[in-house]
Formats: C-alpha cells, sequence, structure tokens
C-alpha cells in the first residue's frame, strides 16, 4: 500500500457515480489512496482499486477490508450504497422494489461489522432528506425533527441504513464503537453549472454534497464531539444553502463549515449565511 | 372475525391460536407444512421441548397455507379477504434470513395490509428496551429503542420502523406485542434468573385475542410490555390493560418469593 490513508468508497455507481467521482478527485488529490466498490459493473468512472459485489457478501466485504494501512487505523470508510440501494435491486430483482431495503440494511450491517473486525473506526454515511418531506413544507425541519419516511423503498432503505449504523456507535458490548457523521442529502442534481443554485428547493448539486463528504471527514479527524454532545453519532441535514431550500444546512454550516459552492461566486451575500 | 397469522408454526403462535380459535376464522401460514415440526420439537428426545409448548385446549382445524414471508405474491394473496392480521414471523440467528424476514417480511406483511384494506395488524417482537436500559426502571414501551448490534434485535428493530411507516402513512391500526420470556404459568422453576419481564403462554394467548378484538388505537403504530404482573418494577402492563383490556392471570410468585431457608448464598 504506497498511501498512508485510504478512503473505501462504496456504492460508487450509478445515482452515486458522479458523486464518487469527485469525491474519490478530491481526496486522490490530497493524497488519499481510494478503494471503491461498487455493486455492478459501469462504463462510467477509472477505478484504480475497484471491487465489484454485494456488501451483503462477507467475502466480499473481507476482500473490501483487507490489506488496510496502519491495521485500519488510516483508514476511513464513506459509504455512499445506501444511495444506490434502490437503482441496484431494480437489476438485482426487478419489480420488486422492497430488496432494496435488505441491500441497505445488510449491507450496511456487513460492512461495519467489517469494520470493526478491521480496525476502521471513522464512517461518513450518506442519507436521504426525502425523510422529511411528509412534513408540511411552511416548517422549518432540522436534524431535531422525527424523520417520517414513506413506506416505500426510497424513504425507507437510506432510513433504515441510518439507524443500522447508528446502533455501531452506541452498542455498549461493542468495545470500540464506531465514529459515524451521516449526511442526509438533499436530491442530488449534476452538471458543471453550480455558479446559482438549483430551481429544485429539494434538490442540492453534487459538488456540494462532495464538498460536504470532505469537510465531515475533516471535522471527524479532529475529534470534537462537542457538538454532538459527546456521542458519536453525528446527523447533518446538507441541502443547496439557498434561501428557498426546503431543508435547511445551518447545523452544518456550523458544525462543520458547509456552504455550497454556488456561495463562493455569488454576488448577492445571501444564501447559506442567512439561514 | 377472520384472521391470517403468518408465523403460525412456532410457540407463541400456538398459545395465541388456542386462544383466538375458540371465536375466530383462522387462517394460518407458515413456511413449514403442519406435518413439519417446529425445529424445537424436532430432536426433543426427552419431551422437555414438549413440556414447555403452551398447550391448546380447543384444539381446532384450521385453513392452512404455505407461505413463505419473503415472497411478496404469496402473503398478499394469503391475506385476500381476512379482517385481521397477526404476524409473528421471527428468524434469530440466521444472518441472511434474520434481515430477510424480520424486515423485509414485515414490509410485504404490511403491504398486504394496505392492499386488502385491512387496518388491524397485531405486529409482534422482542423488547429492544432491556440491554440499554439494563439499571433502569418504570421503562415503558414508548422508550427509545435500543437493539444494538445483535443480529435478531436490530433486525426486528427495523422491522417495527416498517410497519409504524405504513401505519401512519396508511392510517392503519397497529397493535405491536413486545415480548421477552415465555414460560408456562405452572412452571416451578425460574427461567433467566426470574424475569423482570416474563408472561405466562395462557396470557400471551389471551394479549392476541385482546389485540385482535380491542377498538382503535389512539395511534396508528400502538407497542405494548406484555408482561405478568411482577414486583420488581422494571417493565409493567398498565398500557394493554388501559388500552387492550387484558389483564393478565399469572403472577409466578413461587419465582420471586424468598424461600423460607435459602439453600446456598
Amino acid at each position: 500500500m504506497s498511501s498512508t490513508r485510504t478512503a473505501l468508497l462504496t456504492g460508487a455507481w450509478g445515482p452515486a457515480q458522479e458523486l464518487a467521482e469527485i469525491v474519490a478527485r478530491h481526496l486522490g488529490a490530497e493524497g488519499w489512496h481510494i478503494r471503491s466498490a461498487a455493486p455492478h459493473r459501469s462504463d462510467a468512472g477509472h477505478w484504480a482499486d475497484h471491487h465489484v459485489g454485494d456488501l451483503r457478501s462477507p467475502e466480499f466485504i473481507e476482500a473490501l477490508l483487507t490489506d488496510l494501512p496502519g491495521d485500519g487505523a488510516h483508514a476511513i470508510v464513506i459509504h455512499l450504497a445506501p444511495l444506490v440501494a434502490v437503482a441496484d435491486a431494480a437489476i438485482a430483482h426487478p419489480g420488486n422494489p422492497a430488496e432494496a431495503l435488505d441491500i441497505a440494511t445488510r449491507g450496511t450491517y456487513r460492512l461495519l461489522m467489517g469494520c470493526l473486525s478491521a480496525g476502521v473506526g471513522r464512517v461518513v454515511q450518506t442519507s436521504s432528506l426525502s425523510s422529511f418531506d411528509a412534513y408540511e413544507d411552511g416548517l422549518e425541519v432540522t436534524e431535531q425533527w422525527r424523520p417520517r419516511p414513506g413506506p416505500n423503498a426510497d424513504d425507507l432503505a437510506p432510513y433504515l441504513s441510518e439507524l443500522t449504523a447508528r446502533e455501531f456507535t452506541r452498542d455498549p458490548l461493542v468495545n470500540t464503537p464506531l465514529e459515524v457523521t451521516c449526511l442526509r442529502l438533499a436530491t442530488l442534481r449534476g452538471g458543471d453549472d453550480a455558479s446559482r443554485p438549483p430551481t429544485d428547493i429539494r434538490a442540492m448539486w453534487t459538488v456540494d454534497a462532495a464538498r460536504a463528504i470532505g469537510l465531515a471527514i475533516e471535522a471527524q479527524a479532529a475529534g470534537n464531539r462537542g457538538p454532538d454532545r459527546g456521542h458519536r453519532w453525528r446527523i447533518l441535514h446538507v441541502a443547496s444553502g439557498a434561501p428557498e431550500a426546503r431543508y435547511t444546512s445551518a447545523i452544518a454550516h456550523q458544525v462543520i463549515g458547509y456552504s455550497p459552492s454556488w456561495l463562493d461566486t455569488a454576488s448577492t451575500g445571501t444564501g447559506e449565511g442567512a439561514r | 372475525m377472520k384472521i391470517v397469522m403468518y408465523g403460525a408454526g412456532g410457540p407463541v403462535a400456538e398459545a395465541a391460536i388456542a386462544a383466538l380459535e375458540v371465536r375466530h376464522t383462522l387462517r394460518l401460514c407458515d413456511i413449514r407444512p403442519p406435518s413439519e415440526p417446529h425445529p424445537s420439537l424436532q430432536s426433543d428426545a426427552t419431551g422437555n421441548a414438549s413440556r414447555w409448548w403452551p398447550s391448546r385446549p380447543a384444539r381446532r382445524d384450521h385453513e392452512f397455507r404455505q407461505v413463505d414471508v419473503t415472497n411478496p405474491d404469496q402473503v398478499r394473496d394469503a391475506a385476500e379477504g381476512m379482517d385481521a392480521i397477526v404476524n409473528l414471523t421471527v428468524v434469530r440467528p440466521d444472518p441472511v434470513m434474520a434481515f430477510r424476514v424480520n424486515l423485509v417480511g414485515a414490509y410485504h406483511v404490511m403491504n398486504a395490509a394496505v392492499t386488502h384494506g385491512i387496518r388491524r395488524v397485531v405486529h409482534t417482537g422482542p423488547e429492544v428496551i432491556i440491554d440499554h436500559y439494563w439499571h433502569d426502571f418504570d421503562i415503558t414501551a414508548e422508550a427509545p429503542p435500543r437493539p444494538g448490534t445483535n443480529l435478531y434485535l436490530i433486525t426486528k428493530y427495523l422491522g417495527q420502523d416498517v410497519v409504524r411507516s405504513f401505519a401512519e402513512v396508511h392510517g392503519l391500526d397497529v397493535v405491536a406485542l413486545y415480548f421477552h420470556v415465555f414460560q408456562p404459568g405452572d412452571a416451578p422453576e425460574r427461567m433467566k434468573g426470574a424475569s423482570p419481564f416474563l408472561v405466562s403462554w395462557a396470557d400471551t394467548g389471551r394479549a392476541f385475542q385482546a389485540a385482535v378484538e380491542a377498538p382503535p388505537m389512539p395511534n396508528a403504530y400502538e407497542p405494548f410490555i406484555i408482561t405478568g404482573d411482577l414486583p420488581h418494577g422494571r417493565f409493567g402492563s398498565e398500557k394493554a390493560k388501559r388500552l387492550l383490556g387484558w389483564h393478565p392471570q399469572d403472577r409466578f410468585e413461587g419465582h420471586w418469593r424468598r424461600p423460607a431457608v435459602r439453600q446456598g448464598i
């Protein structure tokens, strides 16, 4: 292993392909070795250390978590797979979207069990803000609100993955619980023009999601658990940052310094800072 | 009332059937046919497991369907024409099937309820409020679940959240019964150190009868601790008494009364 730090990127495929590529590019530029995992083969992306397989497979998990620098202490998992579980199920189990629940939760459980065994202590997990769409639009929903996922795979797969991961941060029977930052993302919108907020109030630019992941990794490494009252579980809402955005990113702004890229070039001075 | 029961081959189901078959029409579903004994009875050379099982005094014949709860079509078809659902499916140690039965199966059962307009669903599960509240008292069914990473507990916990989502969005009327330790009401010996969360088979059956027949619940997903009236002060059945009209009758006094002469330490 040439690098002293390895980032394992799950779900580097399909709906999260672009996000994975941006995250990998940024981390690679900072000297991280990138190991990626995807449920299916894809023409997109050029991964050097890429693995195609099912996170529910113990053998696949073992292969992913082998040969890590510092016996895992210098590795981090960036868990994008909950974002692609529904698309994965549509291919693997056509007509049975409920299979996404198994893919998302059992895959997360297996992965995090593997992390415990391999000595990987830090995870940045992605989820979806769609679990809050049941609240009326006029409400300022924050991380302090109870998720209300609809009874469908799109909502439940990432939400139940959250619940699964949270237990790995607080189980007293686990000797060294994991440290997990969970980023609930707005709907990802790709493309190059991120100089202004997306018009869809529930959407955000993929580049901004990647930016939030990078900031979450840095904040985790800093080791300040104060904002989380000492807990090893951190949950942050990450959206476009626009004043009219359905969901505020104010806590992410305070805790990890998140601000969207469009704000860097905005001339008005409104946006994230105003929310 | 016509009731479909998934996971009808286990001991808790036996207790539930014993109580429900007196007044209701049952459609029993299980992945194993009735001719195949439950795993706990298959190697029962000593007869201990048989003696431990609940009894069914009225033992009647019921319609049976072989249903794999992970198969959405089978689950949906079995619920057709029914008035209520009782879901007793569970897998504990299997790292694959625990997720598929306890979580995905719960999804299919609730989808079947919505498809057929069945509002009353009796969901079941283990307590996920014991280990992490180990030093607490007056613990209620509303305590936030803390399953930890235990495979059985976490998969049932995830299934509970699936059920709750269906119930809240579709306005269903789910009664969730949480259990821990079962024993025959006349069991002379303690199990698990005189558990503070213990119920007899007969009271278990009566809990299912109450859950099926109770009036609409205040909340779409209403959880209940099902334990006998025990003196420990850790878990109580007050809510089940109040909303379900269920009153446990077996108190296991011999388990927790101080013996006249204590042996050993």
